[in-house]
């Protein structure tokens, strides 16, 4: 406390002085009060300075003992500490200098200067590339994640993968016009076309009835792949199912049902009535296309790789290619070799069936290619080293597609799908669901770096979900496909029955296997579903024959019904963001490249 | 390794009573056994104690309970494949070696005419492609000690038994069939017994039945999970494989006490 005695008034009136000659003396006057002043420094948080400051008591020392007595206190100021406006000084230190925080306002900064560039402009995309994860759910994407920063030997969930960087982000509402929990046929067809349709059909509406032949007529829609080959575009269409199969189907075909993918799947009423299998419509589409718009001359797709070899051989041995693992490979019962059929229609196309095939095509001189990798769907990323006479990878088919695809001046349309995360999940497998899916990501990867970001729309998306969880509290950095270890621990948590459990699990399926200490010679989906809790101690959860428990008992794990995300990069790019119908991305890439209109231009 | 039974003396019988059809010289056989169809019996037998918690104790009476099963088997080779056939649950189990050696299964159900295709690393991993081709590995016999050998041709038969711990294995073996004539294998209250009583050696009767199995519509394991609308395949997704095991064979416990159904 600091006090200052003031000097009287009189003192101060006479060393102001006067000009006038000195009167004379008068008597002494009685002494003043001395006048005191007291400085209190005030905290932080004061009632009158939040910010901390000073507080200045001033008042006659009435009682003349020097000290400024709370009685004798007549004013008070106060004197406070300026707000902070700016992340300066040592409060802030702490939080601003932190990594989280700096990403996060780098990252801001990003966003800003992206927003800034978006282009906004109608037909921008000269390419345009839709990925296609079958069943890649939210949880499948953040596992999957997970995993591929694990198997970097990061911890993991800091990682992105290819499209986790991409600008844009939505939500696509997976619902069939006739079921709640979805399926791919009407999903992809809902993407690639705009129009929501039924559970099992593809590339027509809702109006007819699955399986039902004599109501396809009519009901045909069209698709954006038909769009950007009438416009005079290159496309092309990828898989690792068979190419018949519901999601590369619905780019090109239009059927009753999803599963008439050749003439032997096919009642025989639906051939007698016209309907035509989705293979031949695979071989035929060049003629289908012309023959649906009078006057229309395109050149076919360019590019077509995946599975599926079987749908387009006669069942007959005599065809069967070299790498046949059935006896009688083709289950055509029509006698037709599509193979034949489409190297007749392009006599300088490549048709090939094999890793040694595929990797011998010279891109820059490849006018189009029909590569048919596997009887039926090509293997599982995790086993491709196992097939006989080899397969390519999913990126490098992307990448070997493109450039075949951008010799065109007009650009490409392409469609790629990982057909089998999906089918990993239904096997109760998150080892292959997700190694899959780390795969499809690379081939993500492959299609940025080999584009012109600024005229090539690339959107990623799944289908549809898998009852795929994430589930307890695993401490950071836990293996995903590990039991889960809580924070601060070293040993798995127990469950209420006392025994340990995984992360990631399944709602339905057939539950738990594992598949690499069996030595018996049963087949693993030969036993009952095994639903409910196994002791896991001493099991490997994270090897890959192991499959991960399920609470409801099935023969097969179920789709899940929950939205989608939709990731994109490009022109057009920001019009995915949003909670959307799923046909919306259809709009996107229309809008994005102006499908419709440079179609109907190239037809006029 | 072996499924366990308990221990019961049953007599061998000759090859001659039980192989049809056969062309024989004194030294060689010019069966093909690649190409060979095979019935067996198979009889699984439980006998527990008390204190055995696989009890089937009559607590009453305090007595030892004895279960026999019986079911048929017919095993048919066609080379690189080779067919387990179960008449009592109407199922047919066809095991295929790629050219790579991977093995893989195709699940024929006979009342449907539906097949059911496996991809190899949909099943357990280690399949033995020598178990499934002839029951008993050619490494499992010689673990075993030859007693003796009877017979020339497609007639030889060779003896084996071994005992050990409280395991004993009894078998008669036909080494130029490759074919099990008898085999018996006990542990602990548990016999397990194939009986072969027919061989066939006509090679049009083999091709007739796979040509059979390959008109039925066949369906990829990893694809039922996509199909809820056939009304086969959904009965898989709702109630798993129990009603279509091959291995119909429980006992009233619900434990599969099928031919190669392994307990762990």
């Amino acid at each position: 406390m600091k006090s200052l005695k003031l000097v009287s008034l009189s003192v101060l009136v006479a060393l102001t002085g006067c000009n006038s000659d000195d009167g004379k003396n008068g008597a002494n006057g009685a002494n003043g009060l001395n006048s005191l002043v007291k400085q209190t420094q005030l905290a932080i948080g004061n009632a009158n300075c939040a910010n901390g400051g000073v507080q200045i008591d001033s008042g006659l020392d009435n009682n003349n003992n020097n000290l400024l007595d709370e009685t004798e206190v007549d004013s008070t100021q106060y004197v406070c500490t300026a707000a902070v406006t700016e992340a300066t000084g040592e409060a802030l230190i702490k939080t601003v200098s932190n990594p989280w925080y700096t990403a996060g306002a780098a990252q801001v900064k990003t966003a800003k200067m992206q927003s800034k560039n978006i282009e906004n402009t109608r037909g921008k995309a000269k390419n345009v590339i839709l990925f296609v994860g079958d069943g890649m759910g939210i949880s499948t994407v953040t596992a999957a994640r997970i995993l591929a920063g694990q198997q970097m030997g990061k911890m993991g969930e800091e990682h992105e993968l290819s499209f986790d960087k991409f600008p844009f982000t939505g939500f696509a509402k997976t619902y069939n016009v006739d079921s709640q929990t979805p399926d791919s046929a009407g999903t992809m067809t809902a993407m690639i076309s705009g129009v929501k349709t039924d559970v099992g059909v593809i590339g027509v509406s809702e109006a007819i009835e699955r399986g039902k032949c004599n109501t396809v007529s009519g009901n045909e829609l069209v698709t954006a792949l038909e769009l950007a080959e009438i416009a005079g575009k290159s496309t092309g269409v990828i898989s690792t199912a068979r190419i018949t199969h519901a999601t590369p189907a619905a780019t090109y075909a239009k059927s009753a049902d999803r599963n008439w993918e050749d003439v032997s799947d096919m009642p025989a009423d639906a051939v007698t009535a016209g309907c035509e299998d989705i293979a031949s419509q695979l071989v035929n589409f060049e003629a289908n296309l012309e023959a649906k718009f009078t006057g229309l001359n395109v050149d076919g797709l360019e590019v077509v790789l995946g599975g599926g070899r079987r749908h387009f051989l006669p069942k007959d041995a005599a065809f069967n290619s070299t790498d046949a693992t059935s006896a009688v490979e083709g289950d055509r019962t029509d006698g037709r070799d599509l193979t034949a059929e489409w190297k007749a229609t392009y006599p300088s196309g490549n048709y090939v069936m094999d890793k040694a095939g595929f990797a011998a095509l010279n891109a820059n001189s490849t006018e189009r290619v029909f590569g048919l990798f596997n009887e039926s769907h090509m293997q599982y990323e995790a086993d491709r080293k196992n097939d006989i006479a080899g397969e390519p990878s999913l990126s490098e088919m992307t990448s070997k597609a493109i450039d075949i695809l951008d010799n065109n001046e007009k650009g490409f349309f392409l469609t790629v799908e990982s057909g089998r995360i999906d089918h990993g999940h239904h096997a109760g497998s998150a080892y292959n669901a997700l190694t899959d899916t780390i795969e499809f990501a690379k081939a993500i990867e492959e299609a940025v770096k080999n584009t012109n970001p600024e005229e090539t729309l690339i959107i990623v998306t799944a289908d549809h979900s898998h009852v795929f969880t994430i589930a307890g509290y695993p401490k950071r950095g836990n293996p995903i496909l590990g039991k889960v270890v809580s924070v601060g621990q070293t040993e798995p948590t127990k469950a209420a029955d006392g025994m340990p459990y995984t992360t990631v699990g399944y709602t339905n399926g057939l539950g738990f296997r594992n598949l690499m200490t069996e030595t018996d010679a049963d087949a693993g989906y030969s036993l009952p579903a095994a639903a409910g809790r196994q002791d896991l101690t001493t099991v490997d959860t994270t090897s890959s024959g192991y499959h991960q428990e399920a609470l409801v008992p099935m023969g097969s794990e179920t789709h899940a019904g929950e939205d989608v995300g939709v990731y994109a990069m490009g022109p057009g790019a920001h019009l995915v963001t949003g909670t959307n119908e799923q046909s919306v991305i259809f709009h996107v890439m229309d809008y994005a490249g102006n499908l419709v209109q440079s179609a109907e231009a190239a037809m006029e | 390794m072996y499924t366990k039974t308990i221990v019961n003396a049953i007599k061998s019988t000759t090859v001659l009573a039980m192989v049809s059809s056969l062309n024989v010289s004194a030294a060689t056989c010019d069966i093909n056994a690649s190409i060979v169809q095979a019935h067996y019996t198979i009889e699984a037998e439980n006998t527990t104690e008390a204190g055995n918690t696989l009890k089937l104790k009559d607590s009453a009476n305090n007595k030892h309970t004895h279960q026999v099963k019986k079911t048929e088997l017919t095993l048919i080779r066609n080379k690189t494949q080779v067919a387990y056939v179960y008449p009592v649950s109407n199922v047919t189990d066809v095991w295929l070696k790629y050219p790579n050696n991977q093995v893989t299964l195709n699940r024929y159900f006979e009342e449907q005419k539906r097949v059911i295709e496996y991809q190899p690393n949909e099943l357990k991993r280690a399949v033995d492609w020598q178990k499934k081709y002839q029951l008993i590995t050619p490494t499992q016999i010689k673990e075993l000690n030859l007693i003796t050998k009877v017979g020339n041709g497609c007639y030889q038969q060779e003896e084996y038994h071994l005992k050990k711990d409280n395991i004993v294995i009894n078998l008669s073996w036909l080494p130029q069939l490759n074919l099990v004539e008898r085999l018996q294998i006990s542990q602990q209250g548990h016999t397990k017994t194939w009986q072969l009583h027919n061989v066939e050696s006509s090679e049009d009767e083999v091709k007739q039945f796979f040509a059979k199995h390959y008109q039925y519509q066949s369906t990829d394991y990893a694809d039922i999970g996509d199909n809820e609308s056939d009304p086969f395949l959904v009965k898989m997704i709702n109630l798993g494989f129990v009603d279509h095991s091959p291995q119909g064979f429980y006992n009233s416990q619900g434990d599969n006490i099928s031919p190669d159904h392994h307990r762990h």
